[in-house]
């Protein structure tokens, strides 16, 4: 018997690709934009300090490797973005607004029907001295989508023509000769040393935020043979093209980096060193903060508070900005759930009014934003930032619930009976499965089960497992109605939210999310493909939406994540890019 | 014939007849221990201590009138007050239920898993030291396998196997612990087997359930006494260290482990949340570990004046 | 002597055997596996790819007979959590700082432990006796995680007495920075301290009451003689067969200790690599703890025999 579950990382999936900052309107009264984009030091006529050296606090734990391709945490983008040069750099403009600056190619053009993209290089060049080509662009792409390699976004060349047949080609029944011939035949083509033509299968206007993301940034075939096996471990085996060369690495504690002279815009980096180094325990990085001894720090928990409120001292800026993540709730949808009342729609609407996001936001974070759609804050479809247009589909049926226990419990029982379910709301238990390893996660499944206990009048039963596999064993297996996940967008664009449905998605090996039910999706995956207007994207997504929370209720979302940094104020010209790295530091510099 | 003078012997009565007794009662062995263990006086303030964190684990709760997993939201973070007397915690639950709470499950913990390291550790010490020979030798390289693979990676792996529940902790924690008192026991048999005493008492015709009785028994308990002792505050540490690293118990579970925990996440602004639950512990250890300590000195024979 | 030593030899193999069989079992028991995290979010074409590429589509006992049959040459797999690591490279990379951390506290903690047991044994039954067994006892009463963050938050962060995280690397590897060693040498040797004050004062009240002391007094030496030539070194045979066990597992790493002080030690491989299923590297530590135990255990009868003349390595007990 084959048992689905739907749903995505628990832990949020730290694979954010590339662009800009965090502009953008929201919704939330107290959101402090962060500071604007890079600005020269002597345009605003202050000193710079001698020693331009920062540090800053990186889970290196989640550094695996050197290889760019291979990359799919945002510790590993956070270093490949300031050590290499991709095509387009994401960023903010003067005005905090998220844009995709050139890079690696000085201009670009797409053609009239938006298939066709052609990138200009400028001359620049790798830290051996070989000038970058696009045949090295030409190989990243071949190489990131080979099915022999495995890698993690391999997806991200699916836009392009011939793209999903390659990196979907099974490796057990595909030849080497048939895997090669697919690699040639991918639409990507070098017309000269520094032009590189991209066609795409149909028009996608996230392509070029994808191409943003440090996985599709340049690589060198003769390096990654002379490197072998070292590739992905030995930094002394790599070649770079961007600010920052690296210069020292310690498994799982530290990383350095120095400025790149050979680097394009060397004149606009001004950081000579910067040291990336694991600090594990929160009162620590707090403690070097405070100190002194680091540019930033990401409060979490407990310490968010004190530092919005300013008890951490003055010589700090605050900043809150939008991030693209969503946290859910999803169902098991299989047949087999636990309580066998997760097939009614009524049932999962009930469970999404009953809960009150504001309170929980609130109480449990005292941060991030109540969220009763699925796309979050401030992710643009082409100049249009979505959720400032779109009004969140769950906010009206909520309101008209507001919480009334009553109101609830009758339509959770009316969709009892639709089931032909005649127990009382007192004999139902619904089983919530999650893992529960930090105190967060703790008060949150506290929060959870006594948030629809009250207000349902069910028993819910909290299962938590050990880890996150332990999680996926039991989700697999079916044995829970409801789950809680979390998705963060990879690339700037809606469709980084709603994808996940359709039958390319991820959702679909999980629970009873249907290949019917994926089709059904589809349609508006479809109509998007064939709609290159921003404007007429943005309602079909608009649509897809509603399906996904109220008229399919086929996740609860409660809760859009947003970023919160303390930057030094020592430190100016630091970036905080909406889907790149963390930190943007490349045009940072310490003032006197 | 002459009659011998018979004033050679004088009846002296029999008054002194006791002279030889011994004047003084005797004591057994528990009583000596118990007479010097009342004179060291760590050791009796360890056990006031420990008489009085009992009473508070279990009365506690009832004394300051809160639940212990009841959230009120808006009374979170609070100081110490005459309303909650050591203040609440990030959900607004009331700190003095929780230590108290805690500090019961964290007792019972460390107090299940040492019976049953004891129960166990005897037999299976019993059994080697009895039988000898192959036995022996087979069940020691058991425990010389459960020993050598560390002890984390066993105790992580049961946890992940069985679920986060309080028995599951149980398990994990003894999986592996009775090897040092089944070797422990074996090595005291070992030496008690072939010791005068039992050979006389044995040669004597006394029955095996005699030698048992009297001298194997009353001869090992002062080390399984120890072995409690010691155990015990072990006990409360691992289920504590298991905690920091999020294997321990879940909630709405909680032990000392898991507050503290939660405490040192919130350290920098509300360190109380990390104090209370953190003395409640290191008190209870304390007082044990210096118990074992006065404990040891006690049941030593060889340490009397 | 040497046929107890090939005998022990061949003992070791079999244990190591069953061990790594046992461990791989016990992980194959385990729900889940190393890959699982990533490849939640991976497309399906994808995700087959990847399980195929580690050969974890394979079944439990074909692993098993692959894993086996490159344990005996020696290779235990490359890492699946990071790629183009295997064991021996990370003991390569990690063990140094570890080892110097775990010799240092030894050295402090087992000295300073020996200093103040033979305090305690000397003076039993006074206030310094009571004092040194409190202090020692309530120093292993807090835990090491607790006692390291107030130390380096008060010590390094308040008075700056301190660096606050840090490890001395290139050529200071082994000698040089111990400024950044001060704290973490101080949260770690506590332990020892207690452990050995508790040990040493035990036995020198051991051998305080045995007749060659007595004989030795009525003979008439001094006190300090007394002291020196028969009670201490009567009494430190105990310690020197407890301690091959410590230096053995300080060398290898704290978790906690490193954790807080942000040290590249091979401590957090114990824990981490078990939450991700990481075999290969389970194996490596596994095998290398099983190697290490068994030679300390050996080389405990050894020292035995050399110390003590009353015990021969071979007898039947």
């Amino acid at each position: 018997m084959k048992k689905r579950t739907f749903a995505l990382l628990l832990a949020a999936v730290m694979a954010c690709s590339a662009l800009a900052g965090c502009g953008g309107g929201n919704a939330a009264p107290e959101t402090t934009q962060p500071s604007a984009g890079p600005q020269t030091p002597d345009a605003q006529g202050t000193q710079l300090a001698e020693k331009q050296e920062i540090q800053l606090h990186w889970a290196a734990a989640n550094f695996y490797s050197f290889d760019n391709n291979a990359n799919y945490a945002a510790e590993e983008i956070q270093v490949q973005s300031h050590v290499l040069e991709g095509l387009v750099r994401p960023t903010t403009d003067e005005a905090g607004n998220q844009i995709l600056a050139p890079a690696g190619a000085e201009r670009w053009d797409v053609s009239d029907d938006g298939l066709t993209y052609t990138f200009h290089l400028r001359e620049y060049y790798w830290s051996d001295g070989v000038q970058v080509t696009a045949q090295h662009f030409v190989d990243s792409f071949r190489r990131i989508g080979d099915p022999r390699n495995a890698f993690d976004f391999a997806s991200f060349i699916g836009d392009i023509v011939g793209g999903e047949a390659l990196y979907t080609m099974d490796t057990e029944t595909a030849s080497d000769a048939d895997i090669e011939a697919a690699k040639e035949a991918l639409a990507v083509k070098a017309l000269d040393d520094t032009t590189l033509e991209v066609t795409l299968a149909n028009p996608a206007p996230q392509f070029l935020s994808k191409v943003g993301a440090t996985y599709l940034y340049p690589v060198r075939l003769d390096v990654i043979e002379a490197a072998g096996e070292l590739y992905d471990t030995d930094y002394t085996t790599h070649v770079w093209c961007g600010p920052f060369v690296v210069t020292g690495f310690v498994k799982d504690n530290s990383m350095t980096l120095e400025k790149n002279p050979t680097y394009w815009d060397a004149e606009n980096v001004h950081l000579t060193r910067v040291t990336l180094i694991n600090i594990d325990e929160v009162s620590t990085q707090n403690t070097m903060f405070k100190n002194g001894e680091l540019a930033a720090i990401v409060p979490t928990g407990d310490y968010v508070q004190p530092y919005r409120e300013g008890l951490a001292g003055d010589n700090y800026s605050y900043v809150h900005g939008d991030f693209p993540g969503v946290s859910y709730f999803y169902f098991n949808r299989g047949g087999n759930s636990t309580s066998g009342l997760m097939e009614s729609q009524k049932v999962r609407l009930a469970m999404s009014l009953a809960i009150n996001r504001e309170e929980f936001t609130q109480v449990v974070f005292d941060r991030y934003y109540a969220a009763y759609g699925f796309v979050p804050y401030g992710v643009q479809n082409g100049e249009l930032t979505f959720r400032d247009d779109v009004t969140e589909p769950l906010k009206a049926e909520f309101d008209a619930y507001a919480l009334d226990n009553e109101k609830l419990r009758a339509l959770f029982k009316e969709g009892m009976e639709e089931l032909g379910d005649t127990r009382e709301l007192s004999e139902v238990t619904i089983t919530y499965i999650c893992t529960g390893d930090t105190a967060i996660k703790r008060q949150q499944q506290e929060y959870w089960k006594n948030a629809w206990e009250t207000a349902l009048g069910i028993t819910v039963n909290v299962n938590v497992l050990g880890d996150s596999s332990l999680f996926r064993e039991e989700r697999n297996a079916g044995r829970y109605d409801i789950g809680q996940a979390g998705w963060n967008g990879d690339y700037n664009d809606p469709m980084a939210f709603v994808e996940m449905w359709s039958s390319h998605g991820t959702s679909i090996r999980y629970s009873g999310w249907t290949e019917e039910r994926a089709a059904q999706f589809d349609t508006f995956i479809d109509r998007l493909n064939a709609e290159p207007d921003p404007a007429g994207r943005e309602k079909i997504f608009a649509e897809a939406e509603q399906w996904i929370v109220c008229d399919e209720v086929a996740a609860i979302p409660y809760m859009y994540s947003d970023t919160i940094l303390c930057v030094s104020n020592q430190i100016q010209g630091m970036t905080f890019p909406f889907v790149g790295p963390r930190f943007d530091f490349s045009r940072a510099y310490v003032v006197a | 014939m002459e009659q011998a003078a018979d004033n050679r012997f004088v009846i002296i009565g029999c008054a002194d007849a006791d002279k030889e007794a011994i004047a003084r009662p005797t004591i057994t062995y528990a009583q000596d221990a118990w007479r010097r263990l009342r004179k060291n006086p760590i050791a009796m303030a360890s056990i006031v201590v420990l008489v009085l964190m009992v009473v508070l684990v279990i009365f506690g709760p009832l004394l300051c009138g809160w639940e212990y997993d009841y959230m009120q939201p808006t009374l979170k973070n609070l100081p110490p007050s005459a309303e909650h007397w050591f203040g609440t915690d990030m959900l607004g639950r009331d700190i003095f239920a929780r230590v108290c709470v805690g500090g019961r499950v964290s007792l019972l913990i460390a107090l299940v898993c040492t019976c049953v390291q004891v129960v166990v550790g005897c037999a299976y010490g019993g059994i080697m030291a009895y039988f000898g020979g192959w036995v022996d030798n087979i069940m020691m390289r058991v425990i010389e396998v459960m020993m050598s693979i560390p002890y984390l990676l066993v105790v992580i792996i049961v946890m992940m196997v069985l679920d986060n529940s309080v028995p599951s902790l149980l398990v994990a924690l003894c999986v592996t612990s009775w090897c040092n008192t089944a070797r422990a026991m074996r090595g005291v048999i070992l030496q008690l087997k072939s010791s005068e005493y039992v050979m006389a008492a044995q040669s004597l015709g006394a029955p095996a359930r005699r030698v048992i009785l009297k001298h194997l028994i009353p001869n090992t308990i002062g080390i399984l006494i120890l072995n409690t002792a010691t155990s015990i505050p072990n006990y409360i540490f691992q289920e504590s260290t298991l905690g920091f690293l999020g294997i321990g118990l879940q909630p709405p579970n909680t032990s000392l482990g898991v507050m503290i925990s939660l405490g040192q996440a919130a350290m920098e602004f509300y360190p109380l949340q990390l104090i209370f639950p953190a003395a409640a512990l290191v008190l209870i250890v304390l007082a044990f570990n210096l118990l074992g300590d006065g404990l040891r000195d006690a049941l030593d024979p060889k340490l009397r004046k | 002597m040497l046929k107890y030593t090939v005998r022990r030899f061949f003992e070791m193999l079999l244990t190591i055997f069953v061990i790594a069989t046992a461990t791989f079992f016990l992980l194959a028991a385990v729900p889940g596996d190393p890959l699982s995290d990533r490849a939640d979010r991976l497309p399906e074409s994808i995700r087959e790819n990847l399980y195929r590429k580690y050969g974890l589509d394979k079944p439990v006992l074909e692993r098993y007979v692959i894993t086996m049959k490159g344990m005996l040459h020696g290779d235990f797999g490359e890492s699946v959590r990071m790629p183009g690591y295997d064991i021996q490279k990370l003991l390569q990379e990690t063990l140094a700082p570890s080892a110097r951390l775990g010799l240092q506290t030894i050295v402090v903690g087992v000295g300073v432990g020996l200093l103040l047991g033979i305090l305690a044994a000397m003076f039993k039954g006074t206030w310094l006796d009571y004092i040194i067994v409190f202090f020692s006892v309530l120093m292993i009463s807090v835990p090491t995680l607790i006692f390291g963050l107030l130390l380096q938050k008060y010590v390094a962060g308040e008075m700056g007495l301190f660096p606050i995280i840090g490890w001395p690397s290139g050529e200071e590897l082994w000698f040089g920075g111990w400024a950044y060693t001060v704290l973490p040498t101080l949260s770690g040797c506590f332990s020892y301290i207690a452990t050995y004050s508790r040990l040493l004062k035990t036995s020198m009240l051991d051998v305080i009451n045995q007749d060659y002391v007595l004989a030795a007094r009525a003979k008439g030496l001094s006190e300090p003689q007394i002291v020196r030539r028969h009670i201490l070194r009567n009494s430190f045979i105990p310690i020197i067969t407890v301690l091959p066990m410590s230096i053995a597992f300080a060398l290898t790493g704290s978790f906690f200790i490193e954790k807080i002080y942000a040290i590249p030690g091979f401590g957090r491989y114990f824990i981490e690599s078990v939450q991700s299923r990481d075999l290969s590297i389970i194996l490596g530590q596994t095998v290398l703890m099983s190697i290490v135990y068994v030679a300390v255990v050996f080389l405990v009868d050894i020292l035995y025999t050399l110390i003590d003349p009353r015990i021969r390595v071979g007898g039947k007990a």
